[in-house]
């Protein structure tokens, strides 16, 4: 008798072994397929479903939120899919959320994506609510787009090959890699940038009264100057150089932002400086920009030493001494 | 008279096993049916307890026909019928005791444990093996496995035993123990017994008559003596060994 | 009479089971029920099988994983390996593994142990003792292996996925509850539910053939290897048959 009891207990022990296991497995595919929680229903009317069909799933921002219930045809050009939702979900998802077909993986199952769209509705999603739709993205579609964006990629990956491959074989600038003070030297950039716009701006005046003098003028020198063409030259000369302290200002407002911004190292820049290439750039502009200024101030120069000019100059000096 | 066989025909196909055979047994006698082997002794008594249908005829127990009977009816008769199996028949998986139980299970006979428990000791002790109680069959050897196998044929106390070649396969002195318990078993239940054979000294410890099975008849019947004097040539073969 | 046509001979075994088995579900609903033996049987055919089973959904499920992850790689969905490892498992090789194994041991089991109770009069000697043998070692026997096939299935498929998921750690790395997640995820009630209902069916085909195999048994111990034999061979088959029956039902149902 004792044999059997425990033949009984073994027993008890293999089927009720085998009842949990079936037991956990109804389950929890019960759960994953939200059967047993509470829930609403909202349904969504597509042009086109692929192929979505009943008991796929639903995701809310990518998160399976329930089910789709039933998927039927409305009009010639609607089907209406109705949707199981969890009720917990309910207060995230909005009267203005978007929903589109999509897919699981590239050739996974289909399933409905509910997405939250910016500044839409804060009503919450009620039973029975319709939501917009989006037009389901299709796979060929999708991969001819890549087809060309892939084309792109390979034009841009090259450019990009041989581009590096220039930086690297230049060794000015890999030293100029080292150098840690390129904010200091940008800033310094900047004021010399800005000290040649005030020039600039003094000397385009200066230059427009020699005109007008010029214009005014019965020396022989000014009538050498009432050419107007001559003149109209000249004052064209003045209205370029007007421009260009001009974008020079822009240029040294705008390489001021920089500065600070590289200084708090935040955004692109701040990580891009980092980087060697853009360093790299960034060093050789601003030693253009420095050598242009420098060009500038050169030219200016040239232009007092200038024989027409030395006399007005000289003017203007005597003047400013008194 | 317990059992009364008129007229029984069984065949299987084309095969007449028996025809139109006849056989009294009355209350204490011992009756041994002597036959060749497939001369359908063992068909004669299946058909006796209901285990194989016979084609036509009546089998009288106790003046109730055997054939036609319903499962409860039949079953019924039965009990009344003890049938020990030429293999002994021993269930393989249960021990001594649980096939000594075997035949109490019947829904209908209510015992209390403690009863089924003298009951079996009761028997084992008729047989000589009151030991081996909570022994498998398969331990046990081909004389004692027969003597259990008495045993659960005696355990519900039968008015009649039917005996299908009880010494076949055991050594002589093994056997002439069995056909010594079988005379015992006779005297101290008053049973009668119905015994096929073709193991002369057995029927000639154990038989008060003989029945010759011969071309599916009972050919001649008659004592021990009597039939060994017969001169018909067809007897004569059984006694010529 | 014995050297008939073969498709006389297979055609009368086909009859001679369908009577038994209307003959079973007979005594399976007149009458008492012998439960005490029931619950012997479901033991000695449910948790005595439990180990060999076991062992057998263990292996099939790892290496159903190492040889489905080659192909998965070059399809770059090594990820899917526990999806698709747990869909064929639950729903074609343990319910058909597991059932094949209890042919073999269950059904060549109960055919030898009928037939030799047959070939040493037991089954007479029971019926004589007033126990209907068609109830006492059919029905119980039977009833059994329905009710436990089943289970085994379902405790093989427990073992077959813990192989699976050793499987997927060999090469890869997939966490235990990510793994349970994708097989819950995949599998569907479509999945499971027609994989465990064919499971009874099996069960029915293993104890039916093996009782009626050794019910039937000839006469002399060569009936019983041969019974034994034959209810294995034929249970087998059956199981395949059955097997083919079942999906093509549940791709009309369109439980796919």
């Amino acid at each position: 008798m004792k044999k059997s009891i425990s033949q009984n207990a073994r027993l008890g022990i293999f089927v009720i072994a085998g009842t949990v296991f079936l037991v956990v497995l109804l389950y929890m595919i019960g759960a994953k397929r939200s059967l047993f929680s509470s829930t609403f229903r909202i349904s969504a009317q597509f042009y086109n479903v692929n192929g979505l069909m009943e008991g796929n799933n639903v995701r809310f921002s990518g998160i399976n939120v329930g089910i789709v219930e039933q998927v039927e045809i409305n009009t010639d050009s609607t089907i209406k899919v109705t949707m199981l939702i969890e009720d917990k979900v309910k207060q995230y998802v909005k009267k203005s959320a978007v929903a589109s077909v999509g897919t699981d993986g590239l050739m996974g199952n289909k399933l409905v994506n509910i997405n939250s769209v910016k500044n839409g509705s804060i009503a919450h999603v009620e039973d029975g609510d319709i939501l917009n739709t989006l037009k389901p993205i299709e796979t060929d579609e999708m991969l001819r787009t890549l087809n060309t964006t892939n084309d792109n990629i390979k034009f841009i990956t090259g450019d990009l090959k041989k581009i590096t491959q220039k930086i690297n074989s230049s060794n000015t600038l890999w030293s100029l890699l080292m150098d840690t003070v390129i904010a200091d030297n940008l800033k310094q950039a900047i004021v010399n940038i800005k000290v040649t716009g005030s020039r600039t701006a003094i000397i385009t005046g200066d230059l427009q009264e020699i005109t007008k003098g010029f214009k005014n003028s019965k020396s022989l020198v000014a009538t050498l100057f009432t050419d107007t063409m001559l003149s109209s030259e000249l004052e064209n000369t003045i209205l370029k150089l007007n421009v260009s302290s001009d974008k020079i200002a822009y240029v040294s407002g705008d390489l001021s932002t920089l500065t600070s911004k590289m200084k708090s190292g935040e955004g692109t820049i701040g990580m891009l400086v980092t980087d060697s290439v853009f360093a790299n750039d960034l060093r050789s502009t601003l030693k253009n920009l420095d050598k242009g200024t420098k060009g500038f101030d050169d030219n200016m120069e040239a232009l007092k030493h200038n024989f027409l000019l030395r006399n007005y100059f000289k003017k203007q000096a005597k003047k400013a001494k008194n | 008279m317990v059992i009364e066989i008129k007229d029984l025909n069984k065949g299987f196909g084309d095969n007449k096993v028996l025809i139109n055979f006849d056989l009294n047994l009355y209350k204490g006698e011992s009756v041994a049916v002597l036959g060749k082997s497939g001369s359908g002794k063992s068909v004669l008594i299946k058909c006796i307890v209901g285990l194989m249908q016979a084609d036509s005829g009546s089998i009288k127990v106790f003046g109730k026909d055997m054939i036609g009977l319903n499962a409860e009816e039949l079953d019924q008769a039965r009990v009344r019928i003890g049938f020990l199996f030429q293999s002994n028949a021993l269930y393989d998986s249960m021990t001594v005791r649980e096939n000594l139980e075997f035949p109490l299970r019947r829904h209908w006979i209510e015992k209390t444990p403690e009863e089924v428990e003298a009951m079996i000791k009761e028997a084992l002790t008729n047989v000589g093996l009151p030991d081996t109680i909570d022994m498998m069959p398969s331990e046990l050897s081909g004389g004692m496995r027969k003597r259990i196998s008495i045993a659960r044929t005696l355990i519900l106390k039968p008015d009649i035993i039917l005996y299908d070649e009880p010494t076949t396969g055991l050594d002589p002195i093994t056997a002439k123990g069995i056909s010594q318990l079988m005379v015992d078993v006779q005297k101290k239940y008053n049973t009668s017994s119905l015994i096929i054979s073709h193991d002369l000294n057995c029927i000639k410890i154990t038989a008060d008559k003989l029945v010759m099975l011969i071309d599916g008849k009972n050919y001649a019947q008659g004592t021990y003596e009597e039939m060994k004097e017969n001169k018909d040539k067809k007897v004569k073969e059984f006694f010529e060994i | 009479m014995i050297n008939k046509p073969a498709l006389i001979r297979f055609l009368e075994e086909a009859g001679d089971i369908t009577r038994f088995t209307l003959r079973f579900f007979r005594e399976l609903f007149h009458g008492r029920f012998e439960f005490n033996e029931l619950l012997r049987q479901s033991f000695f055919i449910g948790y005595k099988s439990l180990g060999l089973v076991g062992l057998t959904a263990f292996i099939m499920g790892l290496v159903i994983t190492i040889q489905s992850r080659p192909t998965l790689v070059e399809f770059g969905a090594e990820a899917w390996l526990p999806k698709m490892v747990s869909i064929s498992l639950i729903r074609e090789i343990v319910p058909v593994i597991t059932a094949l194994i209890c042919a073999g041991k269950i059904g060549s089991g109960i055919g030898a142990e009928l037939g030799s109770m047959r070939v040493t009069e037991q089954i007479d000697a029971m019926e004589v003792s007033g126990t209907n043998p068609m109830k006492y070692l059919v029905v119980t026997r039977v009833v059994a292996a329905v009710l436990t096939i089943p289970l085994l299935a379902l405790l093989a498929d427990a073992i077959a996925l813990y192989g699976g998921y050793l499987g997927c750690n060999i090469h890869g790395a997939v966490s235990w509850r990510l793994f349970w997640n994708q097989v819950f995820e995949t599998n569907t009630y479509s999945d499971v539910i027609p994989a465990i209902t064919k499971t009874f069916f099996f069960g029915f085909a293993v104890g039916i053939i093996g009782c009626y195999k050794g019910y039937n048994s000839r006469k002399g111990t060569e009936g019983v290897g041969r019974s034994a034999n034959q209810a294995v061979v034929i249970a087998s088959l059956l199981i395949f048959i059955l097997d083919l029956i079942a999906v093509q039902i549940a791709d009309v149902l369109g439980l796919t």
